[in-house]
């Protein structure tokens, strides 16, 4: 009887997770650079060997909020008057013409992030972002 | 040219063209060897890294089908005071999405070289340095810039209770399953990802029946490593049962900074099945997340992992395995899901083939997964 425990204790675990999968509602996160920064692109862009301050692969160091906001808008975060996205990564309201888009999505450019992808709410959220004029805060 | 500096003209190249490293854990060795505890054969209290003496002969009697485990395949020792050792790991992938079609890619995946010295009576230092991996090369890239050390710390052990340790350095904070993989949900976004090991004061308990880890942390300067740059403590609590057969464990990760806090609790299991020559591993992180951001929810978020591994005889492992990850379980369509096949065969001492395959899906999408083929040759001193 007691062999069974680690088990059954793996099995609650996961009829657990399957019960909290089944709360998730529909995004209404903020399309801001702010949150945009701390949930995706730090956890996926600024990995040891890729757009870390280590890495900084390409020459794209986006490990700080302000840093990653200069590379992809092209002007300081609290800035207001837009400046010259460095190689187009963000227009501002045109997420049509911004290559950041093209790189998530991986429509004739190498995806990124080029190991694993974002999931298609995460890349939505981005879009979104640039809809909005793409605002730092 | 002598065979001396071709074997140095060897490794050098190996080392220039090193790629990203690996922490050296095999989890699947510690209760299918009939050994307890991950520090019976590593020095690190944790496990992972150099392998000790016993470690040395159970890689020559239990885990590979032939040859001598012992440094330098025991052509020479090094000193009582001194432990050497290397990985090297060599991988050729092939990958195939939705968006992007197939590729292929060969390279070096690690080298790293490993050193345990005795300092004094009870105190010892370990390292591990290499050459840390790198996407794409930058116009100012060079192999010195790439050298890194991503643990050295200092160990210390009462002469007493000698299941008691301190440790003081940078290395991965014992926690979850320290699966080989870094690619794995539970290592990628807990906080173990490559070169995210922390600066931290450890303090603990090893013995065959329990073991626990408290420890406090701090993060990596950014030249140094990369990670979420938060302070925190983790604790870790594993209770061996069924005569070493099976174990389960407790454990609890905090941590904090200038932009969020993170607070997760999780569990570990592990069973054995002798009969059956099957091995389940498993591992089960609830953790929520707040941001410091207007409008920003908090992030309640689940890492899981379940694996079987069957061992039909010595040096020959055949792993299944399931992941998912959710980001923000509020949101629909946040979760990563991942399946893995894995065979591992260890046919001489010091040597390792892998041959993985392995689907990827990201939200709700299941119908064409990310596919990933790899081969790898692992070889150690």
């Amino acid at each position: 009887m007691t062999r069974r425990m680690p088990l059954a204790r793996w099995l609650l675990a996961v009829s657990l997770g399957l019960v909290l999968l089944g709360c998730a509602e529909e995004d209404d996160r903020p399309a801001t650079f702010e949150y945009i920064h701390a949930t995706i692109i730090k956890p996926n862009c600024t990995t040891s060997g890729c757009h870390s301050q280590l890495a900084s692969t390409a020459g794209l160091n986006l490990e700080t909020m302000e840093g990653a906001y200069l590379i992809l808008v092209g002007k300081p975060c609290d800035q207001t008057v837009p400046g010259q996205a460095p190689r187009n990564f963000v227009t501002p309201y045109e997420p049509e013409t911004s290559k950041l888009m093209f790189q998530l999505r991986g429509d004739q450019t190498r995806r990124m992030p080029p190991d694993v992808a974002l999931p298609p709410v995460d890349v939505d959220l981005v879009e979104r972002w640039i809809l909005q004029g793409a605002p730092c805060r | 040219m002598s065979l001396k500096r071709i074997i140095m003209a060897l490794a050098a190249a190996l080392l220039v063209l090193s790629g990203g490293s690996r922490a050296s854990a095999y989890p699947y060795f510690q209760l299918t060897t009939g050994t307890k505890r991950c520090n019976a054969c590593h020095y690190s209290p944790g496990g992972g890294g150099l392998i000790n003496g016993y470690g040395r002969d159970a890689a020559s009697t239990d885990i590979s089908m032939a040859g001598n485990g012992d440094f330098l395949h025991g052509l020479w020792q090094p000193p009582d005071w001194l432990d050497l050792g290397m990985d090297y790991r060599g991988a050729a992938i092939w990958k195939n999405d939705e968006l992007e079609g197939s590729r292929t890619a060969v390279f070096p995946m690690q080298t790293d070289l490993y050193l345990n010295a005795r300092l004094a009576d009870r105190i010892s230092f370990s390292f591990i340095g290499g050459f840390r991996g790198q996407a794409r090369a930058t116009a100012n890239d060079s192999v010195i810039k790439r050298l890194v050390s991503r643990e050295h710390f200092l160990t210390w052990k009462p002469r007493t209770k000698n299941k008691y340790y301190v440790r003081v350095g940078r290395f991965f904070a014992p926690y979850g399953l320290r699966l080989p993989d870094h690619t794995t949900y539970v290592r990628r976004y807990l906080g173990f990802h490559t070169l995210e090991e922390t600066y931290n004061l450890s303090f603990g308990s090893v013995t065959n029946k329990r073991e626990y880890h408290a420890t406090l942390y701090a993060p990596t300067p950014s030249f140094l490593g990369a990670g979420a740059r938060r302070y925190g403590y983790t604790g870790y609590y594993e209770r061996r049962v069924h005569d070493g057969k099976a174990a389960w464990a407790a454990q609890i990760k905090l941590g904090f900074s200038a932009d969020d806090a993170v607070y997760m609790v999780g569990g570990v299991g592990k069973w054995w099945l002798e009969n059956l020559k099957l091995l389940l591993l498993g591992e089960i992180d609830a953790g929520m997340q707040t941001l410091d951001i207007d409008g920003a929810d908090a992030r309640p978020q689940l890492t899981t992992y379940l694996g079987a591994t069957y061992i039909p005889l010595k040096g020959l492992m055949l792993t299944g395995a399931v992941e998912r990850y959710d980001e923000d379980l509020d949101i629909k369509g946040t979760g990563r899901n991942a399946a893995t096949l894995m065979l591992q065969v260890f046919p001489y001492a010091h040597f390792e083939l892998l041959l993985l395959g392995k689907l990827e899906t990201q939200g709700t999408k299941f119908s064409k997964p990310a596919r990933l083929g790899m081969f790898q040759l692992h070889y150690y001193l």
